[in-house]
């Protein structure tokens, strides 16, 4: 038994040895996954959730018309972007240049029995998570513009409690979850590859001509490029 | 008592019944049988994919045959692997070892996996490769890698040698290198099993050669044994400015009579013997030779006679045959 515990420490630190010397195996354990974690931290950190350009085609003048273009352009989640009339915007939604297209009609948002009552909102399907926002963003506004008209106080609303006080951001949760694919892939698809290799080389072969237990020989294999992987995390 | 001794050095160390290996429809190996005396040197023979590799693997416990017993110190190769492994050493045929790590840890490694182990610089100085001992095995030469190949199997000291091909591949004076080395081996009490497709090196290095073909042992015997079942085993190399009719239908007559490729006044006679020989140089002497050289029958010829071919030194092409 003192002998196996031998086979297999040697086998494990050659195995660590030659990861280490490898440098290739040096870039993707090390390198790659901290290039990728820079990477998309770049574009997704931050507490901004942008969902990108839209055009405000605002025909009216009235007091909720001008409100509800301010609020567009102060909630930061939208970048305006300015457009000479309906078709052209139209025409940017259908080549994805821009997210949604805000219609405000014509004397919309003033007290007269004739005037406009819908605002209208041009958005893509396809793109659920912009969509979402963009119908939840104009839903709340009108419901506390139509609060507003009519003096009323909402009595029901939502107290949020998070179970963390921390914040955490894209950067945070992704680093996380790249950590843990990199150890996973590491012991998963590491192993497979390099005892792909091996077979090719033929040391495989030259290691069956020895008297090592297949059973160490896969022990390891597997321990080393965890342990590894661990250490690069 | 010298007697004795002489028995107890023809212990045989193998012994092969019957084996035989088939793939699908191909025969590899059929029906061979031999044995292997210990301390000596025994070469199997044969042309790409006449089962050479096949029959070695089957010996070393890497492929499993379909019948037949192998015996190896007394165990049953079959079920007694463990202990026999430890006895010996494998040099497979193009094998590669681990690209990081040294040659030093290479045999530090493998010799971890036995019970007793050689100490590596000893090794690495058996083959001058002391100097390399932390060097990565892609930075040797081809006749280094295959020096350090050859040593990597005596990491375990073992006492049966298995040789693969060891020279394939090497320009001439590294094969000759590797035939030095081969001989060191076995003159250290080590039993060598090789096989090879050179016929000069089994000639040289082997005290016993099975000849193998399509899968089976054609020949098997003492290398000068073989060579004695020549046919013709004498033979005259000349070399003329011409050749009269008269004088080339009188050489006919003595023996076997050809033109060496591609020469037309270079000629080679084989004779049966002495007699026929001694006619044949006078015939010779008279044309006035440029050159003439006269030699017995080597094993190329042997084998020649008994396969009707000869064998072609493309030994990159065994490991897919064989």
């Amino acid at each position: 038994m003192e002998k196996a515990k031998k086979q297999m420490i040697k086998l494990f630190f050659a195995n660590i040895k030659m990861m280490a010397r490898n440098k290739q195996a040096l870039f993707w354990s090390f390198m790659f996954p901290l290039m990728f974690t820079v990477i998309f931290g770049f574009f997704f950190s931050g507490d901004k959730t942008n969902v990108g350009k839209v055009a405000i085609l605002n025909n009216s003048q009235s007091q909720l018309a001008q409100q509800f273009e301010k609020t567009i352009i102060n909630s930061k989640i939208f970048d305006k972007q300015d457009f000479n009339n309906i078709d052209d915007a139209k025409n940017a939604l259908k080549k994805n240049e821009i997210t949604a297209v805000f219609e405000i009609p014509k004397n919309f948002g003033e007290i007269k029995p004739d005037s406009p009552k819908e605002l209208i909102v041009h958005y893509d399907p396809a793109n659920i998570s912009a969509s979402t926002i963009i119908l939840n963003f104009t839903n709340n506004f009108l419901t506390g513009a139509n609060f507003n008209v009519q003096n009323v106080q909402p009595i029901f609303s939502v107290k949020e409690e998070k179970t963390s006080t921390n914040n955490f951001n894209y950067y945070d949760f992704i680093l996380i979850g790249m950590l843990g694919m990199a150890l996973m892939n590491s012991s998963v698809q590491g192993i497979a590859i390099s005892i792909t290799k091996y077979r090719e080389d033929q040391i495989l072969k030259r290691l069956t001509t020895t008297p090592l237990k297949t059973w160490k020989f896969i022990l390891a294999e597997v321990f080393s490029p965890f342990d590894f992987k661990l250490m690069s995390n | 008592m010298s007697k004795t001794k002489k028995l107890i050095f023809k212990r045989k160390i193998i012994e092969v019944k019957n084996l035989c290996k088939q793939y699908k429809n191909l025969i590899a190996v059929n029906k061979i049988s031999f044995y292997v005396e210990k301390n000596t040197v025994f070469g199997i023979l044969g042309e790409n994919g006449a089962g050479k590799t096949t029959t070695l693997e089957m010996i070393e416990g890497l492929r499993k045959p379909n019948s037949g017993s192998i015996k190896i110190f007394g165990y049953n190769a079959l079920n007694d692997s463990s202990k026999i492994k430890e006895k010996i050493g494998v040099q497979l045929q193009s094998s590669a070892y681990y690209k990081f790590l040294t040659l030093r840890e290479i045999l530090l490694l493998f010799g971890s996996f036995y019970q007793t182990y050689k100490d590596p610089i000893k090794l690495l100085q058996m083959v001058g490769l002391e100097n390399k001992a932390n060097t990565f095995i892609e930075k040797l030469s081809g006749g280094q890698k295959q020096r350090f190949s050859i040593v990597a199997s005596l990491v375990n000291n073992p006492e049966l040698v298995f040789l693969d091909e060891p020279t394939t591949g090497l320009d001439p004076l590294a094969r000759r290198n590797l035939w030095k080395l081969i001989t060191e081996i076995n003159n250290q009490g080590k039993t060598i099993v090789l096989t090879t497709h050179y016929l000069e090196e089994a000639e040289t290095l082997c005290d016993r050669i099975a000849i193998m073909d399509k899968g089976s042992i054609i020949a098997i015997n003492e290398t000068h044994k073989l060579i004695e079942k020549a046919e013709n085993p004498f033979k005259v190399k000349f070399l003329v400015k011409k050749i009269s009719r008269v004088a080339f239908s009188k050489l006919v007559k003595l023996g076997e009579m050809q033109n060496i490729v591609s020469k037309q006044t270079e000629f080679e006679l084989k004779c049966q013997n002495q007699d026929k020989l001694n006619q044949a140089l006078k015939i010779i002497n008279l044309l006035s030779p440029l050159q003439l050289s006269v030699s017995r029958a080597t094993l190329e010829d042997v084998f020649i006679q008994m396969t009707g071919k000869t064998i072609e030194n493309n030994g990159e092409s065994e490991k897919a045959n064989d």
